[in-house]
């Protein structure tokens, strides 16, 4: 009877790749690796959410190392029941979920359910939560479903997110959504590369701009003095030369290997979701690639972003916006025209694109816009702005010591005063008026978010090449590369959590954490400090906790925690949006909110693949005090 | 799907789910005795010891680097092969590093000069590396050995930088320096001037050499990173001999490579 079961739950799985193309028009028109019987090992997948009748669900995931035709070649990939990536699973809230994995490699695997409340042993992050799942063995996964929205689920093990093993988990709500839709789709983002994860952590370690086309040359410096003049060009030349970083330092892996995926579908193919028009369309989108931050708009179609990591938040209706690795958006869309609009996934370093397209026909397609132009980082994502610093006031209770600049003149500053932490600013703090901040790197257009800190003394070791000095709040920010669009682009600041905060008592300790790294060496850590130089951060269960991250590196780090949603402290009042994974801009200093609900040892780490590997990543552990205090 | 199905599928998986429940309990959350298991535990994870570890960021690799091979077409000198190759073996922190380098005449004979260098290299700031072993000569004085003590890195401006100081088993002491800075012409083509002086401390009248500067070399070489690690490359090499006073002009032809 079990086996019956299971074979019907495979069905499903069955039915739901299927409905990729649901669309069986569609399948027509796909490359022939896409198409053919659904059992031979393929791109492409499910990204119709299919919802039905509530209840448990039960299902088998076959994990297999094998050859599948992706991203316009044959490479060696790592699929679950035959398909990268992985099939949509489709949970319900209040019932429960049994997952079973069975590892076919002739490696450990590990499934990590990503932004699921479960008991810690299900979380799969072998070495924390489970010794892994040996060759040949099943690991069962069961756990009460606690929540709703979009997640998704991928590997711990090994690098094998990078391979394939990766894939899109939705959550229906017990009772009916808030915002209803006509039609959901996933559009899940992925970085695919032929090569070995582990040859390409190699060569970063050899060198660490391996991957970037895009440095300076000597024709980009002739330009810059054609624009800027001698001395202003020569100047900046030796500020970053001295400071021996590249301002084009945007991605460490980039479109030089990855093939960008929509849905598992490579550009030239590009996923189709079939649409009527006047529908009301919910797009699940995820972030579910290893190293790629992705900028993602329909041109020609507003969106209005209803989810933040699973979780819902106030519409926010917007044009664009950045998604960091591991974050999930959910947005709605509302075609009325008999047209096909174009889904942009562009990486934020602007070296390739995902495409899709929303289609009333299969087949038809939109203009495809060209990649913009690449962004550049200014000493402001260094820390190294001293402008505007003088006549500090107001900022009482910050930790590293006052610093709001009067120069700054915008009414926002004002709410500033007396704030805890500084880093709930308001609102209103837009990037006006940020004229008395005038220094040369200041030209990247959009403004940056005010001074709200000074680093505090100590360099992090040699595992840490930058000291951010001066850390400013930047949850304001659209993002690297967003500031001057031309349309609107969707911050941190605007998320607002649907519902107020259930703990509303003070956090009674902070946590600092500081995101720190050596691109020379391909070195990465928390505070200078790899994880097999570390110990466990221990919180006391039940405990309020508020968690500031500050980021000394030049670069976005998606930091991810496990188990447990962090409020993000963004100005909106006891409307704090839960986050599982939040992208720390440059520099910058952000706050967040913690209660320790959740009794376990949970993985906490950048979910930058590479990153992470490099030793990125601490265990977080939550006992009640008696019990961490027999350790 | 029908809703028997659906029915008896949800059964079924209630009374597979019900152990787990039991385990889990308190709604769906872990039990708090579960969170420090008994028996020795990872100092980092707090696992039982037993576990693998979820990453390995101590991890050893390795990298070979040829970044000189090459022919040297010089006027009035005889033409002229020579390599200078590099590798290390280690984690962040510590690597063995190797060095040699090697120049001989192209017809015939043997190398006008070799060595070969083994180091201990530390990291000591985010760009240096602190490097300690020993160098043995090959040619023209095979019997010299000596102990080097030397900084490595990216200096400010982006300066490729190998300096060393090294005390000969008869307690003489020199010093050599390299210095070589890429500049990116497009993404793929980058022209090099590289610059390589050695001086020594003191007369070595059985060697030849003088107190000062011995002998220095400028380069410019061009090359094209047909993938990153292979580029070949052209150029100049102006070397000057200061104990001799000579001097030669190379042209040179060659290959980078690494891995
Ligand atoms: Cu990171």
């Amino acid at each position: 009877m079990t086996s019956r079961v299971t074979d019907e739950s495979r069905r499903r799985l069955l039915l739901a790749l299927a409905g990729t193309g649901a669309l069986a028009g569609l399948e027509a028109l796909l490359p022939g690796y896409a198409r053919g019987a659904p059992l031979t090992p393929r791109a492409g997948n499910a990204a119709q959410v299919n919802g039905g009748v509530p209840g448990p669900v039960l299902l088998d995931f076959d994990v297999r190392r094998e050859r599948v035709a992706i991203a316009g070649g044959h490479g060696s990939g790592i699929t679950i029941n035959r398909s990268i990536p992985a099939p949509l699973v489709e949970l319900w809230e209040g019932q429960q979920a049994h997952l079973r994995i069975h590892n076919h490699l002739d490696e450990d695997t590990s499934i990590h359910w990503h932004g699921l409340l479960l008991p810690f042993q299900m979380d799969g992050v072998p070495g924390v939560s489970f010794p892994g799942i040996a060759p040949g063995e099943t690991f069962e996964v069961r756990f009460p479903v606690r929540q709703s929205g979009t997640y998704w689920y991928h590997s711990h093990s090994g690098m094998q997110e990078q391979k394939g093993l990766t894939g899109p988990l939705v959550v229906h709500p017990a009772s009916p959504h808030r915002v209803t839709a006509d039609r959901e789709f996933v559009v899940m983002l992925n970085d695919w590369t032929f090569d070995d994860p582990h040859r390409i952590m190699a060569r970063l370690k050899s060198s660490g701009e391996y991957y970037n086309f895009n440095q300076r040359t000597v024709g980009d410096f002739f330009d810059a003095v054609e624009k800027e003049g001698w001395a202003a060009t020569v100047r900046d030349r030796l500020a970053w030369n001295n400071m021996r970083m590249s301002p084009r330092d945007i991605a460490d892996v980039t479109g030089a290997t990855y093939s960008y995926l929509m849905n598992g579908l490579h550009p030239a193919v590009g996923w189709e979701g079939v649409f009527r028009p006047g529908e009301r369309i919910r797009l699940r989108v995820i972030n579910a690639s290893a190293m790629t931050y992705f900028n993602f708009r329909i041109p020609g179609l507003a969106m209005t972003v209803v989810g933040a990591d699973g979780e819902q938040v106030e519409p926010v209706d917007t044009d664009e916006f950045q998604i960091g690795v591991a974050e999930t958006y959910d947005v709605i869309v509302e075609p009325q025209a008999d047209r096909a609009y174009t889904l942009v996934a562009e990486s934020m370093d602007r070296s390739g694109q995902a495409l899709g397209t929303l289609t009333p026909r299969p087949g038809m397609r939109a203009a495809v816009p060209d990649l913009r132009k690449p962004p550049q980082r200014t000493m402001m994502d260094m820390g190294m702005d001293h402008g505007g610093m003088a006549g500090m006031a107001g900022m009482s209770g910050m930790t590293h010591g006052a610093s709001a600049s009067k120069g700054m003149d915008h009414g926002g500053m004002a709410g500033m005063s007396g704030m805890n932490h500084g880093a709930s600013a308001s609102k209103g703090m837009d990037h006006g008026g940020m004229a008395g901040m005038n220094h040369g790197a200041m030209e990247a257009g959009g403004g940056m978010g005010p001074v709200v800190g000074q680093h505090g003394p100590g360099d992090h070791g040699p595992g840490n090449i930058n000291v951010a000095e001066t850390l400013r709040y930047r949850l304001g920010e659209p993002g690297t590369g967003l500031e001057d669009v031309g349309h609107r682009v969707l911050t941190y600041s605007q998320l607002r959590n649907v519902r107020p905060m259930r703990d509303q008592r003070p956090p009674s300790r902070t946590i600092e954490l500081h995101l720190t790294g050596n691109m020379e060496r391909y070195m990465w850590s928390f505070d200078g400090v790899k994880y097999s130089e570390s110990e466990p951060i221990d919180i006391v269960l039940g405990d309020r906790i508020r968690l500031v991250l500050i980021n000394d590196t030049m670069m976005e780090h998606p930091i991810h925690l496990h188990g447990m949603f962090m409020e993000l402290e963004n100005g909106q009042g006891d409307r704090l949006p839960f986050k599982h994974t939040l992208s720390v801009l440059p520099a910058s200093r952000a706050s967040l909110l913690l209660t320790a609900d959740e009794p376990g040892r949970w993985a906490f780490h950048c979910h930058l693949l590479y990153h992470m590997d490099a030793g990125m990543f601490r265990v977080v552990r939550v006992a009640p005090a008696e019990v961490l205090s027999h350790v | 799907m029908s809703d028997s199905r659906i029915v008896s599928c949800g059964l079924l998986t209630l009374a597979l789910a019900l152990p787990s429940l039991a385990t889990a309990g308190q709604h769906g959350r872990a039990s708090v005795d579960s969170v420090i298991p008994e028996g020795p535990l990872s100092a980092h994870s707090g696992s039982p010891a037993d576990w693998p570890e979820p990453l390995y960021d101590d991890a050893i690799f390795s990298q070979v680097m040829v970044d000189r091979l090459e022919y040297r077409d010089s006027a009035g000198a005889p033409n002229a092969w020579l390599w200078d190759a590099q590798g290390w073996v280690g984690n962040d922190t510590q690597r063995f590093w190797w060095k040699s380098e090697g120049e001989g005449p192209i017809n015939g004979g043997s190398p006008e000069s070799s060595n070969l260098e083994l180091l201990y290299s530390r990291i000591i700031s985010p760009f240096w590396n602190l490097q300690a072993g020993v160098r043995q000569n090959f040619n023209p004085d095979p019997d010299r050995r000596f102990a080097v003590i030397g900084l490595q890195g990216l200096a400010p401006l982006m300066l490729e930088t190998d300096t060393a100081l090294y005390v000969s088993d008869d307690g003489d002491v020199s010093m050599g320096a390299e210095f070589e800075y890429d500049m990116l012409l497009t993404q793929r083509w980058v022209l090099q001037p590289r610059m390589e002086v050695s001086a020594s401390l003191q007369d070595v009248p059985e060697y030849g050499l003088r107190q000062g500067l011995n002998s220095s070399e400028v380069g410019l070489r061009l090359r094209y990173e047909l993938m990153r690690e292979i580029s070949p490359y052209i150029g100049v090499s102006h070397e000057r001999d200061h104990d001799h006073d000579e001097s030669t002009t190379a042209l040179v032809v060659g290959l980078r490579a690494w891995y």
